[in-house]
C-alpha cells in the first residue's frame, strides 16, 4: 500500500468522522429537548422528530463521500496504488465536508433547539420554526457540494 | 322557537356563523347562552377526563389502525341521545373520575401509613410502648442518641459523663450516626440521667404511641394493605366500566357538540318569533343550503358577495393541487392582496419531492401504502388530503426513479450479479452515481430557475390583480427578463454561440431597465438613478436561491448513496445459504431505514424550497381560515344521509 492510499483513506475516514461527530452532537442536543417537550404534551411527537432529525443530514453528507472515496480507491476490491500527490488531492477534497459538517451540524443542532422550544409554546409556529433550520443547511450542502464535485472528477 | 333551535341541529354543518353582530338591527336581542354552554362544556370535561383515565389503566388496543383516528359512525339516536341516555353515561364517568380520585387517595393514605411504619419499624424489639415512662419508683427514657454505640460503649460514655449515676440503658436498635435506646434509673436520680443523655444528643421519639411498637407496626401493614386493598379494587370497577367506553365517547361528543351549538346560539339575533343568523357561506354550497332549509322551515336567505378584506378564506383547486393546501394552510392562508399560490405550489412539491427521494422502489411503497389506507380507512378530511399528496409525491418519486434507473438503490444490478452471475442493471437516463452528477446539479439549478421564474411570474400575476401596473411590469416582469437573459447567455456559452448575444442583449436592456425604474418612488433623479443600481444587488438573493436548489441533487444522492451501501452489505457474502439469509435480513431493515430518514429529509426540504425560494417571491399570506359551524368531535360522527360530503 503506497502513502497516497493511506492518505486518501485518511481523508474519507475524516470526512465520516467530523461531520458525523457534528451531526451527532447537533441531532443530540435536539432530541435532549426534544423529550423534555414530550414528556409534557406527548402528541407532538411526529413534528418534534422532524426538527430533531434536521441535524442529522450532515452525517450523511460525510458518509457519502467517504463512500464514493472508497469506491475510487478500490477498498471493497483490489485496492488502488494511488501516489502520494493524488492521494493528497482526495484527502483534501474531503476537508470541506469533514470541517462544514461538522461546524454546521452543531449550529443547526443549536438552531433546531431553539426551534423546538418556540413549536413547545406555540405549536403553529412550526412552518417558521422549521424553515428558520433549514437556513444553516445551505453552508452543509455548499460544503458537500465542493466535496463530492471534487471527489467525483479527481 | 324550538324548531328554530333545531335548525341550527340539522344545518349545523353548512351555515356558517361569525362574529359579525356588532351592531344589533332594530327589535332584534342575542340571548345570553354562556349559563347552558358551560354546562354542556363541564360535562363533556368530564367524559373527557374519565376517557383519560380509562386509557390510563385499560389502553384499547388498535394496531395499525389506531394511527389513523378513525371516527365510528353513528346513527342520529346515538349520536343525539335521549336525556335518560346521556344521564346514564353521565353517571357512569362520573363514576370513573370518583373511583379514580378514591384511588389517588387511597394510594396517598398507604404511603403515609408505610411512612410512619417506616419510623416505627427500629423499635420493632422493644417490649414495652414508646409512651412508657417509669414504674412508681424508676423513670424511663425512650430515644436516640446521635452516635453509633452498643451497649458497653453507651454504659463507658454515660460514665464518663457522670461516674456516679446509675442509669440502666439497653440498645434497642442502632441506625445511621443513631443509637436507639431505652434507659431507666431511680426517680431521684432522673434529672441528672437527663443531663447525661442530653449531652448525648438525646431526642424523644416522633410518635408517642401506647401500644407495643411491633404490634402498632403490625397493624399500620395491615392497615397499608388494605388501602392498596380497596385501591385496586376501584381499579377492577373502573376496568369493568371500560366496556361502557363507546358510551362515554357518545356522551363527550354530544356535550362538546351541544355547548357548540349554545356558543353559535348566542351570536345570533332573534325577535321573539324570527332569528337572523348572518354569516359567510361558500358560493358553491349556496344552492344547497337553500335546498336543505326550505324542506323544514320558512327561511329567507339573502346572499351578497363578501368584503374581501373581512372575508374568511377557502381554498379551491382541482383535484390535483387540492393536497397542496396544506403546506399552503400549514404556513398562511391567502391574504386579501393574494393570489392562491397552490397549484404553484402543488406542481414544484409533487416534482422535486420525487427528485429528492429518487427511487422506483420507494415511490411504489408510498404509492401503494397510501392507496391502501385511503380505501381501507375512513379518514378525516385532512388526513385524506396529507394521504393523496403523499400518493402524488410517491407517483413523482417512481417516475424519477426510473430517470435515474434506481429501484431500491442499485439493488437490480447488486442482486444480479452476485446471486444469478450476470449483471442486468435498468436503464437510466441520467446516473449520478456513475458520472452524471455535474448534469444532475445543473438540472437542479434550472428546475430551481424554473420556480423562481414562476414566482415572479406569480408575483406579476398579484400586482396586476391588485392594479399595480408599474410593480407588475417593473419588479416581476424586468427581473423575469433579466434572469431569463442570464440564463440564455449561459446556454450561449456551452452550446450555441448566437444565444450568448441575444442573452447579453436582453440581459443590459432589462439591467438598464431595472436601474431606471427601481427607485421610481424618488424625486430626485440622482437619487432614482442610485437607488436602481443599489436595487442590482438583489441578484445575490437570486444567486443564493438558485444555489439552494442543489439540495435536490444532494438528497437524491443522499438515497442512492446509502441505498447502494446496503445492498452492497446485503449481498456481500455472496450466492451461498449464508448470503441469502444475510439479503434476507440486511436488505430490508437497510433500506426501511434509508426510505425512514430520506422520506423525512424530502419532505422538510421540499416544504423549505416552497416557502423560502417560491413564497418569498410573491406570497403574504394571513388569511383567516374558513372555520364552518361544525360538530367538534372526537370520536363520533353522524351517519345522516343529508350531510354534506365535503370534498
Amino acid at each position: 500500500m503506497t502513502l497516497g492510499t493511506v492518505l486518501a483513506l485518511f481523508g474519507a475516514a475524516l470526512a465520516t468522522i467530523l461531520a458525523g461527530i457534528g451531526s451527532a452532537k447537533g441531532v443530540g442536543m435536539a432530541c435532549e429537548v426534544g423529550m423534555g417537550v414530550l414528556s409534557e404534551d406527548p402528541s407532538k411527537f411526529g413534528k418534534m422528530l422532524v426538527l430533531e432529525l434536521l441535524p442529522g443530514t450532515q452525517g450523511l453528507y460525510g458518509f457519502i463521500v467517504s463512500f464514493i472515496v472508497l469506491t475510487k480507491i478500490g477498498v471493497f476490491g483490489g485496492l488502488a496504488e494511488l501516489s502520494t500527490w493524488n492521494g493528497s488531492l482526495i484527502l483534501a477534497a474531503c476537508l470541506p465536508i469533514a470541517f462544514g459538517g461538522l461546524l454546521s451540524a452543531i449550529s443547526q443542532g443549536r438552531a433546531a433547539v431553539a426551534g423546538i422550544s418556540l413549536f413547545a409554546k406555540d405549536e403553529s409556529a412550526f412552518p417558521k420554526a422549521l424553515v428558520s433550520v433549514t437556513l444553516v443547511e445551505i453552508y452543509a450542502l455548499l460544503a458537500f457540494l465542493i466535496s463530492f464535485l471534487t471527489v467525483i472528477l479527481l | 322557537m324550538k324548531r328554530l333551535q333545531e335548525l341550527s341541529v340539522i344545518d349545523i354543518d353548512t351555515a356558517a356563523s361569525d362574529d359579525e353582530t356588532a351592531a344589533l338591527p332594530e327589535g332584534y336581542f342575542k340571548t345570553d347562552t354562556v349559563d347552558r354552554q358551560n354546562t354542556y362544556i363541564r360535562n363533556a370535561e368530564v367524559a373527557e377526563s374519565a376517557l383519560k383515565i380509562l386509557n390510563t389503566l385499560c389502553p384499547e388496543k388498535k394496531g395499525l389502525a389506531g394511527l389513523f383516528s378513525q371516527k365510528r359512525l353513528l346513527s342520529p339516536e346515538e349520536f343525539y341521545p335521549d336525556r335518560k341516555r346521556t344521564e346514564k353515561a353521565l353517571s357512569v364517568a362520573f363514576e370513573v373520575t370518583e373511583s379514580e380520585r378514591k384511588i389517588t387517595e387511597l394510594k396517598a393514605e398507604a404511603a403515609r401509613l408505610d411512612m410512619t411504619r417506616e419510623q416505627m419499624l427500629p423499635w420493632a424489639e422493644l417490649d414495652v410502648p414508646l409512651s412508657f415512662s417509669g414504674t412508681v419508683s424508676t423513670r424511663a427514657f425512650i430515644g436516640t442518641v446521635s452516635g453509633v454505640y452498643d451497649t458497653e460503649g453507651l454504659y463507658a460514655k454515660i460514665a464518663e459523663c457522670d461516674p456516679e449515676l446509675a442509669l440502666y440503658t439497653e440498645v434497642v436498635n442502632t441506625g445511621k450516626d443513631i443509637t436507639y435506646i431505652f434507659a431507666c434509673c431511680r426517680n431521684s436520680d432522673a434529672a441528672r440521667a437527663e443531663a447525661v443523655l442530653r449531652s448525648l444528643g438525646f431526642a424523644r421519639p416522633f410518635q408517642i404511641t401506647s401500644k407495643l411498637p411491633r404490634v402498632k407496626i403490625a397493624s399500620k401493614e395491615k392497615r397499608a394493605e388494605d388501602c392498596l386493598k380497596k385501591a385496586s379494587e376501584y381499579t377492577e370497577k373502573i376496568k369493568k366500566i371500560a366496556e361502557n367506553r363507546r358510551e362515554i365517547e357518545a356522551l363527550a361528543d354530544y356535550c362538546r357538540n351541544r355547548a357548540e351549538r349554545y356558543r353559535a346560539a348566542g351570536e345570533i339575533c332573534e325577535t321573539g318569533h324570527t332569528v337572523l343568523i348572518k354569516g359567510y357561506v361558500a358560493e358553491r354550497d349556496l344552492p344547497f343550503l337553500q335546498k336543505t332549509l326550505d324542506k323544514q322551515f320558512t327561511v329567507v336567505i339573502e346572499a351578497e358577495d363578501a368584503d374581501e378584506n373581512l372575508a374568511p378564506v377557502i381554498l379551491k383547486n382541482n383535484a390535483f393541487a387540492r393536497p397542496a393546501e396544506t403546506l399552503v394552510k400549514m404556513y398562511s392562508l391567502p391574504g386579501p392582496n393574494d393570489i392562491d399560490p397552490t397549484f404553484v405550489t402543488g406542481f414544484f412539491y409533487y416534482l422535486f419531492f420525487g427528485m429528492m427521494f429518487s427511487d422506483a422502489g420507494y415511490g411504489l411503497l408510498m404509492v401503494i401504502a397510501t392507496t391502501l389506507v385511503l380505501k381501507k380507512f375512513r379518514l378525516s378530511a385532512s388526513m385524506r388530503q396529507n394521504m393523496r399528496l403523499f400518493r402524488y409525491c410517491g407517483i413523482s418519486t417512481v417516475l424519477w426513479g426510473l430517470v435515474f434507473g434506481s429501484f431500491f438503490g442499485d439493488s437490480i444490478a447488486v442482486i444480479s450479479e452476485n446471486f444469478f452471475g450476470h449483471r442486468v442493471a435498468l436503464p437510466a437516463l441520467i446516473d449520478p452515481m456513475n458520472g452524471d452528477a455535474v448534469t444532475l446539479l445543473i438540472l437542479s439549478i434550472a428546475l430551481g430557475f424554473a420556480e423562481v421564474i414562476a414566482g415572479l411570474c406569480a408575483k406579476f400575476v398579484t400586482c396586476l390583480k391588485n392594479g399595480d401596473k408599474k410593480g407588475a411590469f417593473f419588479d416581476a416582469g424586468l427581473w423575469i427578463t433579466c434572469l431569463s437573459g442570464i440564463a440564455v447567455m449561459a446556454v450561449g456559452f456551452v452550446a450555441l454561440p448566437v444565444l450568448k448575444t441575444v442573452g447579453i442583449a436582453v440581459t443590459l436592456v432589462s439591467v438598464a431597465g431595472l436601474i431606471l425604474t427601481q427607485g421610481r418612488d424618488k424625486k430626485n433623479p440622482v437619487a432614482r438613478i442610485f437607488s436602481g443600481i443599489v436595487s442590482l444587488y438583489d441578484v445575490t438573493g437570486y444567486v443564493s436561491d438558485l444555489l439552494s436548489f442543489s439540495r435536490l441533487m444532494a438528497l437524491g444522492l443522499t438515497t442512492s448513496a446509502m441505498g447502494a451501501v446496503f445492498n452492497m452489505l446485503s449481498s456481500m457474502s455472496g450466492r451461498s445459504l449464508g448470503g441469502i439469509v444475510m439479503l434476507v435480513i440486511i436488505f430490508p431493515v437497510g433500506h426501511a431505514i434509508n426510505f425512514g430518514l430520506n422520506v423525512l429529509g424530502a419532505y422538510v426540504h421540499t416544504l423549505r424550497l416552497q416557502y423560502v425560494e417560491l413564497f418569498s417571491k410573491f406570497y403574504e399570506g394571513g388569511g383567516r381560515e374558513f372555520k364552518a359551524f361544525s360538530f367538534k368531535s372526537k370520536y363520533t360522527d353522524l351517519d345522516a344521509e343529508n350531510i354534506k360530503e365535503e370534498n
